[in-house]
């Protein structure tokens, strides 16, 4: 079976400064990968070379071993979707106009989909609201919402595809965290490739089963969860001193509490 | 359950009519427009006449009065209203068009110095080309007018994108402000060209600076009514598009559009748009601002209904607009964009205080 995706040496700069180097990945169809890094390590403008938005400078980027840039918009729309970190609409749209967006690709398949994304993020109750005035969280999961329709749209008529969350749970409150973590965790299951960029370590640790960790624009750990949340390893990308635990299934977990400068 | 949560629980819609009943209901408004407008000027022809003056009747059952109605109504009156309808459907369009463009519901060709650059780059036009072209060639210059008026809106529109989006974000405040400097130099550009007019010259551009749909006529009514018809048609593509615009450039490249091309298609026809319609009228503010707010809300910010009901409502404002300014201080007149700019100043003011953050204030 071929790679859902492959990066060969995949460079981003702008000028002379590296944002992205030489990164070498290849993600299998149905896998559930979580990038973690610093600040300012390269996470988004990885994403965005793997969703199509900006093209490397160096290297090359192949979904189902064909060259991202050869996809139009339309056909990589009906392959991939995206979920921003943060989407600001200006206009009055209800939260259902908004979720429909996500159906441009096609319409009549959406149709039977469409309830289920919307109950998926439980946001039922707001169908009519206008999306600007909703509170952040409520916004995300309107538009986690779209980006599910669009996924299953795409998947009704391409099979498998690819999801792509740029830090989906920042403005989320813990219940919808692990809500979005379960999702993502079902598309998995059903054979879609997901890759989320996270923050919290532990919902890294929790909810994927391979974890790439970025420093410097490179790509320094590439494993599951035990292999690369590792105290030397923290300590070098972080420049913070964590203990590693364990829980009861064996993931790693770390508090951050208790960590030493 | 507190009052703020009360507040926000408001519904999007309460009541949101369908697209067929409301352009049926916009359209219905135009023709009540269009038809008191023709009954009201310098000579009136009360509503009983209209069929007769129309030539809807046969010449045996029209008045006595009918050949002087037919007159007044087919050389002056007539291409006048329907000039000012199809100038206010590209106005009121163009306004929508730009808005969904720049994701700004502020964004104005007139405002920010599109239709400006339009003025300046005719005001051009007549002055130095005046002497080149020589009295044969002359008559080329009614075509050379609209052409040069959209290179200069198509220019200025560029500079505009250039300066107030960066990396796929638009910052209004940046945008608005850049859009002065640039009404600011066209204006300072058309100031020069004054200086340097002759008499004849100077009478052609100040009819610019005021906005007047005086010097209608037919050519003027069926070379606008083209372009209308082309931004119409053109519009059924862009609408759905401009709809997932509204995510931000990269989402809407996420959802499938093809942004880069939508964007140069969105410029180029906000740019003839405005373009022409400052060639037939001079610099007429306001109307794509307080039309398409307006309809957006009664009937929602979905571009594929906003684009046509904006142009059937702004046809219908411009008409009132050009029906009061030449009877309101008859038998003189007053220019057009004095009266749209007293009526939508104080209401772009409006907007903007209700949509502070908008602007980041």
């Amino acid at each position: 079976m071929s790679a859902a995706l492959t990066a060969n040496a995949a460079s981003f700069a702008i000028g002379s400064v590296a944002l992205v180097e030489r990164v070498d990945l290849r993600v299998e169809p149905g896998e559930l990968i979580a990038i973690v890094g610093p600040n300012g390590a390269g996470k988004s403008t990885l994403l965005r070379m793997l969703s199509g938005d900006v093209r490397p400078t160096a290297g090359a980027v192949r979904m189902a071993n064909r060259d991202l840039s050869t996809y139009s918009p339309r056909e990589l729309a009906g392959r991939r979707a995206v979920l921003a970190q943060h989407t600001n609409v200006g206009f009055p749209f209800s939260v259902e106009e908004i979720v429909w967006m996500g159906a441009d690709i096609d319409r009549r398949k959406a149709a039977p989909l469409f309830d289920r994304a919307i109950r998926e993020v439980r946001l039922e109750a707001f169908r009519d609201r206008d999306v600007t005035t909703l509170s952040g969280g409520e916004q995300q999961r309107t538009h986690f919402a779209r980006v599910l329709l669009q996924l299953w749209c795409g998947e009704a008529s391409y099979g498998p595809g690819l999801l792509l969350l740029d830090e989906p749970t920042s403005s989320l409150d813990i219940r919808h965290q692990l809500d979005l973590a379960e999702m993502a965790r079902r598309c998995a299951r059903d054979g879609t490739t997901v890759i989320a960029i996270l923050h919290d370590l532990n919902l890294a640790a929790r909810f994927a089963d391979r974890i790439l960790m970025m420093h410097q624009g490179a790509l320094t750990a590439d494993g599951t969860p035990s292999a690369v949340i590792r105290p030397d390893l923290l300590a070098r990308v972080f420049d913070v001193e964590l203990s590693v635990s364990r829980d009861s299934t064996g993931a790693p977990f770390v508090l951050p509490q208790l960590a030493k400068r | 359950m507190t009052v703020m949560d009360i507040g926000r629980r408001r519904a999007a819609r309460s009541f949101r009519p369908r697209s067929g009943v409301t352009i049926a209901v916009l359209l219905s408004l135009l023709l009540i427009c269009l038809a008191l407008a023709l009954t009201v000027g310098a000579a009136g022809i009360p509503l009983s006449r209209l069929p007769a003056a129309l030539r809807l009747l046969p010449d045996a059952d029209a008045g006595p009065l009918a050949a002087r109605d037919q007159l007044v109504l087919w050389s002056i009156r007539l291409p006048r209203i329907l000039t000012a309808a199809i100038v206010g459907s590209l106005l009121a369009a163009s306004g929508a068009l730009m808005q969904g463009l720049f994701r700004n519901p502020l964004a104005d060709p007139a405002l920010v110095g599109v239709s400006s650059g339009g003025a300046f780059a005719a005001a051009a036009s007549i002055v130095l080309l005046d002497h080149t072209l020589g009295n044969n060639l002359r008559f080329l210059q009614d075509h050379l007018l609209p052409i040069a008026a959209f290179g200069g809106s198509l220019v200025t529109t560029i500079i505009l994108f250039r300066i107030a989006s960066r990396a796929g974000n638009t910052s209004i405040a940046l945008f608005l402000l850049a859009g002065l400097a640039i009404a600011a130099i066209a204006n300072a550009g058309i100031g020069v060209l004054v200086f340097l007019a002759d008499d004849r010259q100077l009478r052609d551009i100040t009819f610019w600076m005021m906005g007047s749909l005086s010097g209608a006529n037919w050519a003027k009514a069926s070379s606008t009514a083209l372009v209308l018809l082309i931004a119409l048609l053109v519009f059924v593509k862009v609408a759905r598009h401009l709809d997932l615009l509204v995510l931000g450039e990269s989402e809407a490249f996420h959802t499938g559009v093809d942004v880069e091309r939508m964007k140069l298609l969105s410029i180029v026809l906000v740019s003839a748009m405005t373009g022409v319609a400052v060639s037939v009228c001079g610099v007429v503010g306001f109307v794509g601002i307080v039309v398409p707010h307006l309809l957006r809300l009664v009937i929602g910010p979905s571009h594929r209904l906003l684009l046509p009901a904006s142009a059937c409502l702004g046809a219908v404002m411009l008409v009132a607009a050009d029906t009061v300014a030449r009877t309101i201080v008859a038998p003189a007149e007053m220019p057009i964009g004095i009266l749209t700019a007293a009526i939508g100043a104080p209401f772009f003011l409006a907007i903007l205080l209700r949509q502070r953050k908008l602007v980041g204030l």
